[in-house]
């Protein structure tokens, strides 16, 4: 199992903070997630930043996962 | 067929007090940026974060009746519009206005007349406070 | 007879000690070496501002500072700048603040407000276009800057527009802050110290004139195309669903996943509660949305908390670096807290960065058994709350503790645990550390260390590599340096890019445009600031990117000399071992150091200066048309390096 966490807007319009999902790689990952947030990851796909245990993965690559991995999805953020 | 008038409008809940709308209102009329030359008046609390008050040319046309030239009239589409060229600059126009939005630049009055069509306070209102 | 567009063309000048004012014309010649804002400031501050002052001293400056954009609907031109020398670093300071207030200086006619000298009593400095009044403000003094900002406003007007300090600064604390409009901070480096020390209680502006630009048909364009970017540029929404949305918090939890939310005073990047702090849950307590002048970023709000310990708080933010500071930074998590904090400091005045992190000093200090319990009356634990609301109203009245405390981390190690906790005053140059972290992007580590102002987040962050945007990455550094741009976990390829953004910013806060838009997202860049400038002004030279490229170097040049003629230079390019040598113990960034010492070869390379003596090059300073900083530089140090024929 892994560890897929929403942020801002993906968290807010999901409604969702984080999901545990049984999956071996980021393609599988991506299709076990509930309809609702697919579509809503559709809507920003533009802008989707995934991050897989705190580094920048490139979701065309079908990353391996591993049990406990944490995966972050967000929209670019910035400030300071 | 009766007239449609149209004016500017504000739901001032939307509001966030960036002033781009008076900003681009003098830039388009008088080529210069100064808020008190904005032919609508903003007046926003930075401290609660609220449009605490407003003024909008709504073409009442109070204006055309004390114009001693008439030079102030109200055009087909509704809108009222001042002719400079009959214009005496008596500035009857300016106290007769109900919300105080008639605005005298070297000494000539100016008021919204929506741009023509393209009014450009809404165009830059990113928050869609300002309508039409 | 001053023909730039955008430019009011005046600089006023203040004495408080004679009660005197007098403006005049702004040279033509000096807005096109500097542009304006922190900019023009370097320039004066140079040759008005005599070696060693002392920063509290009726010899120091006050320099507020606009620029030729401020005012002009340009992008995120609300903002101003004051600058001065440092009560905290005895450094270059300044600082900036959204707001409205900037405007209304160019409004009522001028570029620069450069006040020296000490009022006799508590005064408030009232212009008004033409007019310039002391006005007594001995009633004024120990109010805070709420209450202040409403007495001014009610017996000036309340169209003027106010920044003020608190009783922080009228107690000099070395870190005080000056609120303008309410709720915008001017917050770091002690500029409120300053105002306090000159008994100056208030600045109030309003003007009535307007801002012209030299070739208004070729500025509508660029106003377009500033539409265009906030509407349906590829900007937009990411601006929108973040800044807007959530304000500067939209960073806790994005940040916390990469494990570079300082945690503990920086001890680690991760924190597990981050959530609770998060732009998320502030929205929760959002009672309006807000803006400053001119912007279509609009990442403010004010904020309220209904019930509980904190009912009847309401404070305009809190920002990501507020959030940080007391939330993570001390293990706070309960958001209503820090939104309380938020109002505190901006009432007392006090920088809340600098403040969290004297605290978080503070209860490192206890839990490593440094201090004793019976030498304060609160427990200095993590997490405590009560604690820190005492520690705050002690720092602001100079109370136990506050008086050391109300130096600085670097002066307050010193005496707190006898020297022995120097290692966690986290600071350099003396200013504490800001909300990022050396460690999960190296990046930090570099801007950190040679940043004016010291542990500056502001003067040259890089975003590139927050997040790695490759696209930006690519089309300012090359394709080739994609992957090493993008990596923030590799010091590699960052000199590059931290010297860019230093120079790109020295523009920026010259211009004078915000971080938002600039900094993050990167909507604006050299080649849009060109398209800008040149219809705005009407010098031709800006609208050439090199040249402003150029500008951008000079001034970041002349910042750094302006340090170096000070005392302060490479020995104070160092970061504190936390980032050095602690390896990161938990979180996705966790056994990665930051090491500095390649990066700065590598940026003491690219800006021009000497590595081995810490001093720039006789050749670069004359290549950026600095040559009168030279003789002043040799009468201190020796001759200035040159460069061998050979190269």
């Amino acid at each position: 199992m892994v560890k897929v966490r929403f942020h801002t807007i993906l968290k807010e319009e999901s409604g969702l903070n984080n999901l545990e999902v049984d999956a071996e790689n980021l393609s599988e990952l991506l299709s076990k997630l509930p309809e609702n947030v697919m579509q809503i990851l559709e809507k920003y796909r533009n802008y989707l930043i995934i991050l897989v245990n705190g580094h920048i993965v490139d979701p065309k690559h079908n990353i391996v996962l591993r049990r406990e991995d944490i995966i972050d999805i967000t929209i670019p953020v910035g400030g300071g | 067929m009766g007239l449609q008038i149209r004016s500017l409008k504000v739901d001032p809940n939307l509001c966030t007090g960036c002033y781009m709308c008076t900003l681009i209102c003098s830039f388009s009329k008088f080529k210069v940026f100064n808020p008190r030359l904005s032919l609508l008046r903003i007046d926003y609390n930075y401290k609660i974060g609220r449009l605490e008050g407003y003024a909008l040319c709504n073409q009442c046309g109070n204006c055309i009746s004390v114009c001693p030239t008439k030079a102030i009239y109200m055009d087909f589409s509704g809108i009222v519009r001042i002719e400079h060229s009959k214009c005496i600059k008596c500035l009857s126009c300016v106290s007769a206005c109900p919300n105080n939005v008639i605005v005298v630049y070297n000494g000539i009055p100016y008021k919204c007349d929506l741009c023509d069509g393209d009014p450009q306070c809404v165009k830059f209102c990113l928050v869609g406070a300002l309508h039409v | 007879m001053f023909k730039l567009g955008g430019y009011a063309g005046k600089i006023l000048y203040v004495d408080l000690s004679k009660k005197k004012w007098w403006s005049e014309e702004l040279k033509q010649s000096l807005a096109k070496s500097f542009i304006g804002g922190t900019g023009l400031s370097a320039y004066l501050l140079w040759h008005l501002l005599g070696r060693g002052v002392d920063p509290l001293s009726p010899e120091n400056l006050l320099i507020i500072a606009t620029g030729p954009a401020t005012g002009a609907l340009s992008p995120s031109s609300g903002r101003f700048a004051v600058v001065s020398k440092s009560p905290l670093t005895y450094a270059w300071a300044e600082s900036h603040a959204g707001g409205a207030l900037g405007p209304q200086i160019k409004y009522a006619g001028y570029d620069l407000v450069v006040i020296r000298g000490c009022a006799e009593k508590p005064t408030v400095l009232a212009i008004d276009d033409t007019s310039v009044e002391f006005i007594k403000a001995e009633d004024l003094w120990g109010l805070d800057t709420e209450a202040t900002t409403d007495e001014v406003r009610a017996k000036l007007g309340k169209d003027y527009h106010v920044m003020c300090i608190g009783p922080a600064g009228e107690n000099l604390i070395k870190f005080a802050s000056i609120i303008v409009d309410y709720h915008r901070a001017l917050g770091r480096t002690g500029l409120g110290a300053v105002m306090g020390f000159k008994k100056l209680k208030a600045v109030a502006v309003r003007g009535s004139k307007g801002v012209e630009v030299h070739d208004p048909d070729k500025y509508k364009e660029v106003l377009e195309d500033f539409l265009w970017r906030n509407t349906k540029g590829p900007w937009a929404l990411p601006a929108k669903m973040s800044l807007w949305r959530y304000g500067t918090p939209n960073l806790v939890t994005v940040l916390n996943a990469i494990g570079r939310l300082p945690t503990k005073n920086h001890w680690t990047g991760y924190w597990e509660e981050a959530d609770k702090i998060s732009g998320e849950a502030l929205l929760r307590y959002r009672a309006a949305k807000t803006s400053c002048f001119s912007c279509a970023i609009m990442c403010k709000q004010v904020t309220k908390v209904e019930n509980g310990r904190y009912a009847g708080t309401v404070t305009g933010g809190p920002e990501y670096e507020t959030v940080f500071a007391f939330g993570s930074n001390l293990l706070i998590s309960n958001v209503e807290a820090v939104i309380y904090f938020n109002k505190l400091c901006n009432q007392l005045g006090l920088d809340t960065i600098s403040t969290g992190k004297v605290i978080s000093f503070l209860f490192e200090c206890y839990e490593k058994s440094f201090i004793s319990r019976d030498i304060v009356d609160f427990e200095p634990t993590w997490g405590n709350e009560e604690a820190v609301a005492k520690i705050i109203e002690a720092i602001a009245f100079r109370k136990g503790i506050g008086d050391i405390l109300a130096e600085g981390v670097a002066k307050a190690c010193k005496t707190i645990g006898d020297g022995k906790c120097c290692d966690f005053a986290l600071h350099v140059k003396g200013l504490e550390v800001s909300g990022q972290d050396p460690r999960a992007q190296k990046s930090v580590g570099l801007t950190w260390a040679i940043s004016v102002r010291g542990a500056d987040h502001l003067r040259s962050l890089t975003t590139v590599d927050e997040l790695g945007y490759r696209d930006v990455a690519a089309e300012r550094f090359g394709v080739d340096k994609v992957e090493c741009v993008c990596d923030r976990l590799t010091e590699e390829c960052k000199a590059l890019i931290v010297k860019d953004q230093e120079d790109f910013f020295a523009v920026v806060d010259s211009v004078i445009m915000c971080k938002y838009g600039t900094m993050w997202p990167p909507m604006y860049y050299f080649d849009f600031v060109a398209k800008l400038l040149k219809p705005l002004t009407g010098i031709e030279e800006f609208g050439n990117v090199k040249y402003l490229r150029l500008v951008g170097e000079r001034i970041a040049n002349l910042k750094r000399c302006f340090n170096l003629r000070e005392g302060i230079g490479m020995e104070s390019e160092k970061l504190p071992k936390r980032f050095t040598e602690e390896p990161m113990p938990t979180g996705p960034a966790k056994g990665y150091v930051c090491n500095l010492e390649d990066m700065l070869i590598e940026y003491y390379a690219l800006r021009g200066w000497d590595y081995r003596t810490g001093l720039p090059y006789v050749e670069t300073l004359n290549h950026l048309d600095l040559g009168f900083v030279i003789p002043v530089l040799e009468d201190i140090y020796g001759s200035l390096p040159r460069r061998s024929k050979n190269g």
